[in-house]
């Protein structure tokens, strides 16, 4: 207890259930999420009910949390059914748009047909295990965006902020009203349609979702609680997303956090890289629906900036390349190592690329193995979370390799 | 080497109070007085006491509110009162069973403690009503007040939870002042009023730790009899 179960996943995607860290960072996107069993579910050893999933597609990111009631007896798997059908659903009918250029309208289309999808899934495995479908009971706080607009689709509790740094406040979901502060709406109910709560998104810097185990700890009634979510976001855009979520889990799970509530708690965090959110006035009270024109010039806009900056990277390539082999080698590796970083892509070739390959396999394979030894010298001296830490990172480095399927080409088709 | 472990320096607030209201309605009529009810009742009132005032989450969160009645109905031992205040009020037995009087006054009580918690931003669960009677209802226009009572459950004002105090409690009156689909409970030949409160203090703990979709956690008093109306 106390340390992520589940190792990082590499992947440009997650899907959990259960207590668990993970996070990934794509070319458009960097997400991390972690999610603690609250004191309330440790005593009765019942096991963290949320969920969390995520992946992006292009410019688009789906992400969602779930909570798993923890009085129905299959909530956990409820939750993280449903998390991973919604994310599937949705990314794979954004996979099978040939524009990446989505209407407002394709918005509502893809998250309910997946509301559908994952209501139904739901009605299958509770026949499935021969249990009322209220047995499986989640809610849902889910996300589909670019960054630049998207939808919010809700229900139950939980919280979502999409927060700009500058400029007017965020805009943010808090779900089904319900009066009582122990009772909700499900997914799972027959009438979830009507508890649907959809918020449309305009341009934001950073969007957290939280079950309602953290919506006390981010919201102060239906202010936001800066004082927390603004060092949340800071440090995980700051650090490497392993070290993010890490400290993220480890916030949570916080003596002072368990206390504050008792529920389990889940906190996604997402944002967009690599594009300047435009500066337009978002309505700051009034949630009305983004007018369609500032999307299409943001995207004409964005559109010109990529081709100009392809252009002179392309430029500069090139004059590298002809000149390169008459430079001292010193300032062709630190040459090289800039050109990966601003493009993100390895221009060594053929056997270049297999022999930094295999050599860097080898120092990692090193490094965790210093890590799992320094793990049990702390191990030894009974510093325990310093070894769980060191024991963490080293499982974190020895993850073998991703299959072909997934690989580092995500977003860019 | 100490590895360098940051930490994200968020305030965490804990200030997210949270109120369990609980009611309870308690017939003082003369005929409780028969087979030493009234005293076992104060007794299982004092373990009560004792039950929420040593359980940390009762103490903080539930809170807890008195209605007697005999001929008359009234707040006993104060107004709403935490846990940590709550003193078992001494009943005694005498009069008429104004039991419509008492349960206006409950759910009187009910609406203007909500009016307070929602002013304070206080989040609460949904208030319960324990009316507890070893008879039927006497007083004029308990009728009204009893359809008035099962409007305000159907609404979700409030749960009614009608317990009835063998061997005369009327059932089917009790049931009136409650939803349709609400049972009605017997504490059994023996009228074992300190298991009934024992239950009540297990019961509220796990409602008052409870978030939302944590209502399914709410069970019958299971060793109570289920009574046939």
């Amino acid at each position: 207890m106390g340390e992520p179960t589940e190792q990082l996943s590499r992947r440009k995607r997650f899907a959990y259930g259960g207590e668990s860290a993970q996070g990934f960072e794509s070319d458009h996107w960097k997400v991390g999420a972690a999610s603690v069993t609250g004191p309330s579910h440790r005593a009765s050893a019942s096991g963290c009910d949320d969920a969390a999933a995520a992946t992006t597609e292009g410019d688009w990111l789906v992400a969602v949390v779930c909570d798993g009631a923890g009085s129905a007896v299959h909530g956990a798997i409820g939750a993280a059914l449903a998390a991973r059908t919604l994310m599937q659903r949705i990314s794979s009918q954004l996979a099978h748009v040939a524009e990446p250029e989505l209407t407002d309208l394709d918005l509502i289309a893809f998250t309910d047909e997946a509301l559908v999808a994952a209501h139904d899934c739901l009605a299958a495995e509770a026949k499935r295990l021969r249990v009322p479908i209220a047995a499986l009971s989640t809610t849902v706080v889910g996300v589909l965006t670019n960054g630049v607009r998207g939808t919010v689709f809700h229900v139950g509790d939980g919280g979502v902020i999409a927060a700009r740094a500058a400029g007017p406040g965020a805009e943010i979901s808090l779900g089904t009203p319900s009066e009582y502060v122990n009772e909700t709406y499900f997914l799972t109910d027959d009438n979830w349609r009507d508890s649907l709560v959809r918020t449309p998104l305009g341009p934001f810097d950073y969007i957290l979702l939280m079950t309602d185990g953290v919506t006390p700890l981010a919201f102060d009634r239906r202010t936001i609680n800066s004082g927390f979510t603004a060092p949340v976001a800071e440090f995980l855009e700051e650090n490497p997303i392993e070290e993010g979520v890490s400290a993220l889990f480890r916030l949570l799970d916080r003596d002072t956090a368990q206390q504050a509530v008792s529920d389990d708690k889940t906190l996604l965090w997402a944002r967009p890289l690599g594009k300047v959110a435009p500066d337009i006035e978002v309505p700051g009270i009034a949630q009305d629906k983004q007018p369609p024109v500032h999307g299409e010039i943001d995207v004409v806009l964005r559109r010109i900036i990529q081709g100009v900056v392809a252009l002179l990277a392309l430029t500069c390539l090139v004059v590298v390349r002809l000149t390169m082999p008459q430079w001292p080698s010193q300032l062709k590796d630190r040459s090289i190592d800039l050109f990966q970083r601003a493009l993100q892509k390895p221009i060594l070739q053929g056997d270049e690329v297999d022999a930094r390959a295999s050599r860097l396999t080898e120092e990692i394979r090193a490094l965790s193995e210093s890590a799992r030894k320094l793990s049990a010298d702390f191990g030894k001296q009974g510093r325990k979370a310093e070894a769980q830490d060191w024991q963490y990172r080293a499982n974190s480095l020895s993850q073998p390799a991703l299959p072909p399927v997934t690989s580092d080409e995500d977003g860019s088709k | 080497m100490k590895p360098s472990r940051r930490e994200i320096e968020a305030d965490i607030q804990n200030n997210h109070a949270q109120r369990s209201p609980c009611v309870l309605v308690l017939d003082t009529s003369a005929s409780m007085a028969e087979y030493g009810r009234i005293d076992r009742l104060n007794d299982a009132l004092k373990e009560f006491e004792q039950i929420v005032k040593s359980t940390e989450t009762l103490r903080q969160r539930v809170a807890i509110l008195v209605v007697g009645f005999g001929s008359e109905a009234d707040y006993l031992g104060g107004y709403w009162m935490s846990a940590d205040e709550f003193q078992a009020p001494m009943l005694e037995a005498g009069g008429m069973t104004a039991m419509g009087e008492a349960m206006k006054l409950a759910h009187h009580a009910v609406e203007e403690f909500r009016k307070e918690l929602d002013k304070a931003g206080i989040t609460y669960t949904r208030p319960w009503i324990f009316l507890l009677s070893d008879g039927g209802p006497n007083d004029e226009n308990w009728e009204a007040a009893a359809d008035e009572s099962r409007r305000a459950c159907e609404a979700k004002r409030a749960d009614v939870w009608p317990i009835a105090i063998p061997p005369d409690a009327d059932g089917t009156a009790l049931r009136r002042f409650a939803r349709k689909d609400m049972k009605v409970y017997s504490l059994g030949a023996d009228a074992d009023f300190r298991r009934f409160f024992h239950w009540l203090g297990k019961t509220l703990t796990a409602v008052s730790m409870s978030g939302p979709g944590d209502k399914l956690q709410v069970q019958a008093p299971g060793d109570m009899v289920d009574l046939e109306v």
